[in-house]
């Protein structure tokens, strides 16, 4: 009777062992999910497409048609060590198969990051020089590099960020000034660091990195961007003194919290 | 030990049976559902397809469940050319799409097999395994697997039903075989739309530039002096490049829409062909017929330009015959509609005072360079590339 209970639980051993799907490794250090919404606002409203925001001293109605945006390098900080999230991604807030005006909420999921504490995020904005160098042909279609619709040949350049917009400038109910703010190059490419606890653990909450698009057209001295005189970076005389404006912007337009 | 197995045979086989049943299971994979087996003495050996495409040009994304066959592009071939797909066994995707028109019919609207007049242009099938934004002019079709399927039942074009169109294929006398060399299957009962649609889209993926236009020639392959004067102009104002070139030309905008490697973004666009009172008014509403977005509404996907020359009329609905004609549109700085593309209002150079700024548009010279560059993206090889004609002539 005994060899038959044996038996039966061999069995069951060999039956429940073949259901087994794979084989665990035991983690050599404790890592987590972190989770990273990119979020667009306009003066801390949501960003949505076509809405009438506020420009200017004079207030006038200003519409958003496009907003989109490379990152290079996102790294969290620990003192002087460096946990590199991602070498690049493309956040597109209002893409064209979108079934709503309003921006999306773009979520990352950065799996086994290693827990802790952090003591912030450094964030590239445009594509780093060592892949702006290179072009669509380069990469697979799984990067966000592949993008094809993003590489100006003419710059040899990826478009670090579109800006689309229309304007009322002078309040006569006819959104006739256009702002077309394409940013590329390598020579604009920025980083920022952001100082910020972040916690990394099992129940941590996400990270928020909001863009307001306000301020980057905020200048130094307090006065808006003359987007009426300026409209477009691709074929006005300082284009690029433009684009480096407003890439060097986003440091102050990023938001990060959690 | 002897003496255990006879005692306990029984018990032993017993155990070796659930083990056994327990390891099949588990098992993940779904074993096919035999059937009769007719073409199971046919071998399956399929063999993998490499595309061939420019150096220069981008990795082509292949679906994981529809890999590159020898004989599923053979098959889809056959499938693309064969009016057996539709209704009255008088029309096939190649009716529409033609090697000579680079994949279009170089008609503005086309004809079913009822006589009924189509209701927008057919778009160049040229490179268009890299449309990975939507196919058809409003992007309705995710993927060339499910666009292959829409026509065949589309009452204004082949007018069949998939049922029937199956039912033919299974009866066949060539089909049966050719489906069990690319996708193995064992009987001919197995056939299915499916299929079908996925060997049409292997087809479909092969139809890739040759990478010897005149422009590829002088842009990535380093023959530089192979512009003249006048596609050098153009070419500089299709990249809004004058500044970089130190030149002085206006700006064209084309590559805004129709830039990158591919001459296409693939993405939905207001290019300001109608003048409409509200988004409401436009007689083809366009994108918004996929994505339901009311501000989408008179958008249309921006074609590759590549062969542009060769796939005349132009436009969603084939309005303009000629590229003047078209580039004679995009100098008239657009219509007003509020989701009008901004860089239609931005052709030609700013006119200094107004407020906002007015462009000027190109004059005749600037019009011409433009279409001569644009006559420097054809690429004969493509379409006299012997392994995309139609294989029943």
């Amino acid at each position: 009777m005994n060899m038959r209970i044996f038996i039966a639980f061999f069995c069951s051993i060999v039956l429940f062992a073949a259901c087994k799907d794979k084989e665990t490794t035991t983690p050599t250090e404790l890592t987590a999910d972190l989770n990273i919404t990119f979020k667009s606002n306009y003066n801390t409203q949501r960003l949505i497409k076509y809405k009438n925001y506020q420009y200017g001293a004079n207030n006038y109605p200003l519409q958003f048609s496009r907003f989109t945006l490379f990152l290079s390098d996102v790294t969290l900080l620990k003192g002087t060590a460096e946990t590199l999230l991602t070498e690049s991604a493309y956040l597109d807030f209002m893409p064209d198969n979108a079934t709503s005006d309003t921006s999306l909420f773009l979520a990352y999921t950065f799996k086994s990051v290693p827990q802790g504490t952090y003591t912030g995020i450094r964030i590239g904005y445009g594509v780093k020089p060592s892949d702006n160098g290179k072009n669509p042909a380069d990469f697979p279609p799984s990067s966000p590099l592949y993008n094809d619709n993003e590489y100006w040949l003419g710059w040899k350049s990826y478009i670090f960020s579109k800006i689309e917009a229309q304007g009322d400038a002078d309040n006569n109910g006819q959104f006739d000034h256009f702002m077309i703010y394409h940013c590329g190059g390598s020579k604009v490419y920025k980083t920022f660091n952001f100082t910020q606890p972040i916690e990394v653990t099992a129940t941590s909450k996400p990270l928020t990195v909001d863009f307001d698009l306000r301020k980057l057209f905020i200048m130094d001295d307090g006065r808006y961007y003359n987007m009426v005189t300026s409209p477009a970076t691709s074929n006005n005389r300082d284009s690029l003194r433009v684009a480096n404006d407003i890439m060097g912007k986003f440091g102050n337009a990023t938001q990060v919290s959690q | 030990m002897t003496h255990f197995f006879n005692q306990y045979r029984i018990w032993v086989v017993a155990c070796i049976l659930v083990g056994t049943w327990g390891i099949n299971a588990c098992n993940k994979e779904d074993t096919p559902v035999k059937s009769s087996g007719d073409l199971l003495s046919i071998p399956y050996a399929p063999q993998t397809y490499t595309i061939v495409k420019p150096s220069h040009f981008p990795e082509i994304d292949i679906p994981t469940n529809n890999p590159m066959t020898v004989e599923g592009v053979q098959l889809g071939r056959r499938l693309f050319y064969d009016p057996l797909l539709s209704a009255d066994s008088t029309m096939s995707c190649s009716s529409c799409h033609l090697p000579n028109g680079s994949f279009t019919d170089n008609k503005a609207l086309s004809k079913g097999i009822d006589g009924i007049t189509g209701r927008r242009s057919a778009m160049s099938l040229l490179n268009v395994a890299y449309a990975n934004n939507g196919l058809f002019w409003d992007g309705r079709s995710a993927t060339l697997e499910d666009q292959a399927l829409k026509p065949v039942e589309d009452p204004i074009e082949m007018h069949a039903k998939w049922v029937n169109v199956v039912e033919k294929l299974k009866n066949h006398k060539d089909y049966p075989t050719r489906f069990r060399k690319a996708f193995g299957i064992s009987d001919r009962s197995e056939i299915t739309k499916e299929l079908a649609a996925k060997a049409i889209a292997q087809f479909e993926r092969i139809l890739i530039s040759s990478g010897n236009s005149k422009y590829d020639r002088y842009n990535f392959k380093g023959e530089s002096n192979l512009f003249d004067d006048e596609e050098l102009d153009g070419f500089i104002m299709f990249n809004d490049d004058a500044l970089n070139q130190g030149v002085s030309l206006p700006d064209a905008q084309c590559f805004h829409c129709h830039g990158g490697l591919l001459n296409t973004g693939n993405k939905y666009f207001n290019n300001g062909l109608d003048s409409v009172g509200t988004l409401d008014d436009f007689k083809d509403s366009g994108r918004f017929q996929a994505t339901t977005n009311p501000t989408d509404k008179g958008k249309f996907r921006a074609p590759t330009l590549r062969n542009i020359a060769m796939s005349a009329p132009y436009m969603h609905d084939g309005r303009f015959k000629t590229l003047k004609e078209v580039i004679d549109h995009y100098s008239k700085n657009g219509t007003g509609a509020s989701n009008e593309d901004p860089f239609i209002r931005q052709i030609g150079y700013p006119i200094q005072g107004s407020n906002p700024i007015k462009y000027t548009g190109l004059n005749e010279y600037q019009k011409n360079a433009v279409i001569k560059f644009l006559e420097t993206l054809t690429d004969p090889d493509f379409v006299s590339n012997p392994d995309i004609q139609n294989p029943f002539q």
